[in-house]
């Protein structure tokens, strides 16, 4: 008897945990019903990361749930990027897309996706760059450089990867001299070589050189983004010096895997748009030195791909 | 600026909450660091959130409490395991478990914890006085001075080999194949990648070390366990002296100390180099100039010394090149930049101007740091001989188990569970025919940046060999791996020597 009793009670609770399984099925629920994951392809505490995690706290407020940040590191910023090629497009899974992985990394290495596997919320930062030497370098302008470069046989400079050296190689390309790009692994070990004269001039990233600029330390020649830089703004960008298409465009932005609801996709572009316009992201911002900068979701992917085709030119003459 | 550093003091100790969050990061880098596969940088990556919500000084004594107690942590499992919780502490395991083995865990652990303050502390003073010309001088390193101080350090190899330095070199040079895994540094070409992208970010150093040391122990463990051979993992001390660190141990021990204090801090100031070289460099000159060289890797105090100041001086020295310049040493200096910037404060020659009230709440927070560190370890560590006092079939599965966690959470990948494995094997292989994987270890570490300061210095001196006899610097390290060369072979000589007359007799 006891023994039946037993069978029973089991069979009863296997069923029941069985059941347990078929959790309801979402059907014209609203969206979003539960967390949203933020998949970030670099490690935590680096400028991406921070952007992330505080434009994530302000999108909580109008999305309702909360949006939990998972890093995932490596393979050049690519491994994140994956993660989100990979993941359901039901909206509940979105990553940031940097611009590098997407137009620049293809061409390096051999990755499983493509521009078009994504659609994209905004892009909401823009990497600034500028062209600096040594303060008391005797080179005060790109002529001087330039010029150098041609009496010397060409002339060192240091980024730490691309897009950055893209700068000095299209005025290499147009006044036919030669620069030599040797690369450091983070922008500020590139502004070191040059505080410590091993290499002539560097194309920085902003928040590596603005410190040495105020401690005058190191000058700044030229902005190498397409516009002036808020903290020297009496420096000219390379496009105002004559070279036209030099200056380098670098995005950090959202997205989400390709196919995604028409629905889903608003709601997320409407949520992050108005959790970019959040001051205390717009502060982390300016603390970050990584310059805010919104631009819709479809304007990210043109310029993601436009710089992929540009960067194809560019590129395969360096590997060669 | 005494003031300013009593101010910080004060500011600290008096501040209850303060207090609690240097204690809680003490507290929490010390676990994650002792075990294996978690390491002081997911500590600090654990923090950074939290560091949203609390103010500057709370977040960087808390943060720099965890990077402090997680590169001692990485000791305590070294000792007691044999299984280092963190690179860092790699150069330890060999001599500490010894010691273990004999019953003189807590003697190995004192010994640890107290050159680790040395280290810690030592380095702090160096960098509150002399942070900023330390600086200026390291930025003389360039490519061509980096290059020719990695192939001095290369020479360390062969006391790191054991035996026979044929069979260093091979391990070196098999550590210097797999440092060559991902994107060559200089045109981002793929190099053994085989297609698989997640190899194309390179082979983790932690992943390698938790493979060949850790893992590779583990089966070992398994080996003998299944020859019947089941016991207690540590034996209990024999007699007091056992647990206790003696006067003259120490100062048998002083002059090793303060060399590996001066290379912790000379490694530390140079970014790029980290706290892993600077124990093995440590704990090699120590070999070299100690009076009982053969005791070395078989229990010598003297060895665990020399490797755990050298590693802790690295993290006072550490933020010599990071507050003074903005460059990140390493890779938990690099997370530490995004803790400054949340507040709002770029590390970089302007932080002395813009906040010197916090810059030395920093330098006070180190050196508390470390008295904390010092109390926690001094109430706890009966506890954790204690547990190292269980079987092997327990022990060690919780062990692997922790290995294949942490391995994963470092990136959240499958592979690198694969990749692990993968070591474990080659770690395994290497022990049975006596190769030290130790040799494997630094081979990696000076593989990516021995080869990028080569190419960058070839880069800038247009493929001229003259940038690497062209200053001071590069000459004065020359001349040291020319005499570091003549050491070992006068070495290996006097060996062959006395074998010989052993043989006549």
């Amino acid at each position: 008897m006891m023994k039946k009793f037993m069978a029973l009670l089991l069979v009863c609770c296997m069923t029941l945990v069985l059941f347990s399984g078929c959790t309801q099925t979402k059907t014209e629920e609203k969206f979003p019903a539960e967390a949203i994951t933020l998949v970030v392809n670099y490690g935590g505490g680096g400028s991406t990361d921070l952007s992330a995690r505080a434009l994530a706290k302000a999108a909580e407020a109008s999305l309702g749930v909360p949006v939990t940040i998972e890093n995932k590191s490596g393979g050049s910023g690519s491994t994140g990027v994956i993660e989100v090629q990979n993941s359901k497009n039901d909206g509940y899974t979105i990553g940031t897309l940097t611009y590098s992985p997407l137009a620049i990394l293809p061409y390096q290495m051999t990755v499983p996706y493509t521009i078009d596997d994504f659609d994209f919320i905004m892009g909401y930062g823009e990497y600034r760059y500028g062209i600096a030497v040594k303060s008391d370098s005797p080179y005060n302008t790109i002529e001087d450089l330039v010029n150098a470069a041609r009496e010397n046989g060409g002339m060192a400079f240091s980024a730490s990867g691309y897009p950055q050296p893209f700068a000095m190689q299209k005025i290499a390309e147009k006044e036919d001299v030669i620069f030599n790009y040797v690369p450091f692994s983070s922008g500020s070990d590139a502004v070191t070589a040059v505080l410590g004269g091993h290499v002539e001039a560097t194309v920085g990233i902003i928040s590596s050189v603005v410190p040495f600029l105020e401690t005058g330390e190191l000058k700044l020649l030229a902005s190498a983004s397409s516009k002036r830089w808020d903290e020297a703004p009496d420096v000219e960008t390379l496009e105002e010096l004559g070279y036209e298409d030099a200056s380098i465009q670098s995005y950090v932005g959202l997205g989400a895997p390709a196919g995604i609801s028409e629905e889903n996709l608003k709601i997320l572009r409407e949520a992050f748009a108005k959790a970019f316009e959040d001051q205390e992201f717009q502060d982390l911002m300016v603390k970050l030195q990584l310059p805010a900068s919104y631009i819709s979701g479809d304007e990210y992917k043109t310029l993601c791909q436009e710089g992929f085709e540009a960067n194809k030119v560019l590129l395969e003459n360096v590997t060669q | 600026m005494f003031l300013l550093l009593l101010q910080g003091f004060g500011d600290i100790v008096l501040n209850i909450h303060n207090l609690i969050f240097l204690i809680g990061g003490v507290a929490l880098g010390l676990i994650m660091g002792a075990i294996p596969g978690l390491t002081s940088t997911m500590a600090i990556a654990l923090i950074i959130p939290l560091t949203f919500y609390i103010t500057p000084v709370q977040s960087l004594v808390m943060l720099l409490g965890a990077y402090n107690g997680g590169i001692f942590g990485g000791s305590l499992s070294a000792i007691l395991l044999a299984t280092p919780g963190t690179p860092a502490s790699a150069a330890t395991a060999a001599d500490g478990f010894k010691l273990a083995l004999q019953g003189k865990a807590g003697k190995a652990i004192k010994m640890a914890i107290t050159s680790s303050i040395f280290g810690c502390l030592f380095s702090s003073i160096v960098l509150i006085i002399i942070a900023e010309p330390i600086a200026r001088y390291a930025l003389k390193f360039g490519p061509g001075e980096y290059t020719v101080l990695m192939i001095f350090s290369l020479t360390i190899i062969a006391s790191a080999a054991g035996k026979s330095v044929i069979k260093g070199l091979i391990g070196g040079i098999l550590g210097l194949l797999f440092g060559m895994v991902g994107l060559d540094p200089i045109y981002s070409v793929p190099r053994f990648t085989f297609g698989i992208p997640y190899l194309g970010s390179g082979l983790s150093l932690v992943v390698m070390l938790i493979g060949s040391l850790a893992v590779s122990e583990i089966f070992r463990q398994i080996e003998s366990v299944s020859m019947g051979r089941v016991s207690a993992h540590l034996p209990p001390p024999t007699c007091r002296e056992d647990d206790r660190l003696s006067f003259s141990e120490m100062k048998q021990s002083f002059k090793s100390m303060m060399r590996s204090a001066l290379i912790g801090c000379g490694i530390g100031s140079l970014p790029g180099l980290g706290p892993t070289l600077a124990a093995y460099i440590g704990y090699d000159m120590a070999k070299r100039n100690s009076k009982n060289p053969d005791l070395f890797g078989e229990g010598s105090l003297e060895g665990i010394a020399a490797a755990e100041t050298a590693n802790n001086a690295v993290c006072g020295a550490n933020l010599i090149p990071l507050l003074a310049l903005g460059v990140p040493g390493d890779t938990v200096a690099a997370i530490l930049i995004g803790a400054f910037m949340i507040q709002g404060l770029t590390p970089g020659p302007l932080i002395f101007r813009e906040a010197p009230e916090l810059v030395y709440s920093i330098y006070a927070g180190l050196i508390l740091s470390n008295i904390v560190l010092f109390i926690i370890v001094m109430l706890t560590h009966k506890g954790f001989s204690r547990i190292a006092r269980l079987e092997t079939t327990i022990i060690y599965p919780v062990v692997l188990m922790f290995c294949i966690v942490g391995v994963y959470a470092l990136n959240q990948s499958i592979f690198d569970i694969w990749i692990m494995m993968m070591f474990a094997i080659i770690g395994y292989i290497m022990v049975k025919f006596d190769f030290s994987p130790a040799t494997m270890m630094i081979g990696f570490i000076l593989s990516p940046i021995f080869e990028l300061n080569l190419r960058q210095a070839l880069l800038i001196s247009n493929n001229q060999l003259s940038i690497f006899f062209s200053t001071p610097i590069t000459w004065v390290f020359w001349l040291i791996t020319l005499y570091s060369v003549y050491n070992i072979l006068n070495r290996k000589r006097k060996e062959r020597q006395r074998e010989k007359q052993q043989a006549i007799l």
